[in-house]
């Protein structure tokens, strides 16, 4: 579905990415492990257009996305979606007109026509129920806490159906128990939307939680990439420190949750 | 070894490069700012941005300057017309005092103090609004929704500012006439005859389109600059402040600059014009 080679990019004098390749299927869930700073929402920004590369290619389905600009690249990201750090709500609007925002901006792929009012409403509600915000539509953003505006920044994103879902440090700066809610939405949304979701995190819980692959960054290339149980096992020093911040596998945990 | 030397070659290219980046700086500001100004346009001839947001702006740069604007020039009036009439009164010369605020007004203090104010209040508040948007990764964040900022953020503002930044020059043009009216009648008790009567007389259409055409500029300098800064915004919260003081500043060097190469170029064309007729 994604198809990453020979990525490299460089920010004064710090190579940021060098050489990356990276395939990801569709309908999966890649975890991009490594710590801050490493270059992993440089990556993201780069698949979803916000960044050029100085080199390399990135093509998402047929489409070489590294190559468009302008209105062309606008296009080809219509279908895509990211979840900021912070969640990057539009704090001159309400959360409704920003869950509503892409629907009023945009026509309808399907019908090319603009979606109606009744629908929007309906959308918007049941994007907000989604994620455990209901009833919120009024509020302003900087009335909402951190986690709050984080699920409405998820809701912006799920009513518009995205294939591809990025999602930035999702789970960062999160006290425990919001950030499992914020990985039972990711695990949520993935079965929602079909769609195909790239994680970027330093969590390990978090990985494991909501992971089909993960993979490891490092000197801005994919040092490890394989299936969790797979992964968990590999020697090498960072891995083995990250499964050490866990005490037990979430993965058991998320059985309960969703068999249970 | 071979590749720690080309290592090395390229990292001293790169200091040198950036070296000479730092001294063209400026240059490059100015490029740069021309460019966002050609993208903007670009974006908006090929598909104009929404009328509500223009409707919006307008009513933030025009609507709600209206206060301002009215105090700048009614008190500029108030203190043209009581100065001239105490420099002039022993010299017998009072009668030029409404000729010379509406002249003042019109040509230059009308235009560069509406700028001014502008410049505080919405300049300002723009740099900081898009700084903010920008390291929040809201200006992303449109981005990676499909909408193009060029035409959704900047575009309304640049077109608004350009239409009411003459209105508001206008506006003020004529509360300083006013406020100089007021204080020559009632406080020195001139006629309103001897105040108004120059005034048609030798006041021309030229000296009003100065004031206009002036207005028209500084408006496209103030937003220009106040968004351009604002999109440049890097450093979270203190970068914000830091740009929204730089880009205050750059436009009052602009408008002050461009002050004087307009009212050099505007009557020089004005006099080759006058020549032909």
């Amino acid at each position: 579905m994604i198809k990453i080679r020979d990525l490299w990019k460089r920010f004064g004098k710090l190579q940021v990415l060098a050489g990356m390749d990276l395939d990801i299927q569709e309908g999966e869930t890649l975890v991009i492990l490594g710590p801050s700073g490493i270059g992993k929402s440089v990556l993201l920004k780069h698949i979803i257009g916000l960044l050029k590369p100085d080199q390399g290619t990135i093509d998402v389905g047929t489409t070489r996305i590294t190559d468009l600009t302008g209105p062309d690249l606008f296009k080809a990201v219509q279908n895509m979606g990211m979840l900021f750090q912070g969640g990057a709500l539009f704090d001159s609007m309400n959360v409704e007109e920003n869950v509503a925002f892409y629907l009023r901006q945009h026509t309808d792929p399907e019908t090319g026509h603009k979606v109606g009012r009744t629908e929007i409403k309906e959308r918007v509600t049941h994007a907000l129920e989604v994620v455990g915000l209901p009833g919120t539509e009024k509020k302003m953003p900087s009335e909402l806490s951190g986690g709050m505006r984080k699920r409405a920044a998820l809701a912006r994103l799920i009513v518009y159906r995205p294939k591809i879902v990025l999602y930035d440090e999702p789970t960062t700066g999160l006290d425990p128990i919001i950030a499992m809610q914020i990985n039972e939405l990711i695990v949520k949304t993935k079965k929602e939307l079909k769609a195909t979701s790239i994680v970027v995190t330093h969590d390990m819980f978090s990985a494991l939680y909501v992971g089909d692959r993960l993979a490891l960054i490092r000197d801005g290339k994919i040092a490890q990439i394989a299936d969790p149980d797979t992964f968990i096992k590999i020697d090498d020093p960072l891995i083995k420190f990250l499964h050490y911040t866990i005490s037990e596998d979430p993965r058991a945990l998320k059985e309960k949750n969703h068999h249970g | 070894m071979a590749i720690e030397n080309t290592n090395t070659n390229t990292n001293n290219n790169n200091s040198i490069r950036a070296k000479i980046l730092v001294r063209l700086r400026v240059i490059i500001a100015v490029g740069e700012w021309m460019t966002l100004i050609f993208n903007v346009a670009k974006a908006t001839v090929r598909r104009p941005p929404s009328v509500k947001l223009i409707l919006q702006q307008l009513y933030d740069i025009g609507v709600s300057s209206l206060p301002v604007c009215a105090i700048t020039g009614f008190s500029t009036g108030l203190v043209l017309a009581a100065q001239s009439i105490y420099q002039l009164s022993d010299k017998g010369l009072t009668s030029v005092t409404g000729l010379m605020v509406t002249k003042a007004m019109m040509t230059e203090l009308g235009p560069v103090l509406t700028a001014f104010m502008v410049t505080g209040r919405v300049g300002a508040a723009m740099t900081a609004e898009l700084g903010t948007m920008l390291v929040t990764e809201q200006v992303d964040a449109l981005q990676t929704m499909a909408v193009n900022p060029h035409r959704y953020l900047i575009a309304p503002r640049f077109l608004a500012g350009m239409f009411m930044m003459p209105l508001l020059t206008i506006f003020s043009i004529v509360m300083g006439i006013f406020g100089g009216y007021l204080i020559s009648v009632y406080y020195f008790g001139m006629s309103p005859n001897t105040y108004m009567d120059p005034i048609p007389q030798h006041v021309k259409y030229f000296d009003l389109m100065t004031g206009i055409i002036k207005g028209f500029i500084f408006g496209i300098l103030i937003l220009t600059i106040a968004c351009y800064k604002g999109m440049r915004t890097t450093g979270g919260a203190a970068g914000v402040g830091k740009t929204t003081t730089s880009a205050v500043v750059i436009t009052y060097c602009a408008i002050l600059l461009t002050n004087f190469f307009l009212t050099v170029a505007l009557n020089v064309l004005h006099d080759k014009i006058a020549g032909f007729l």
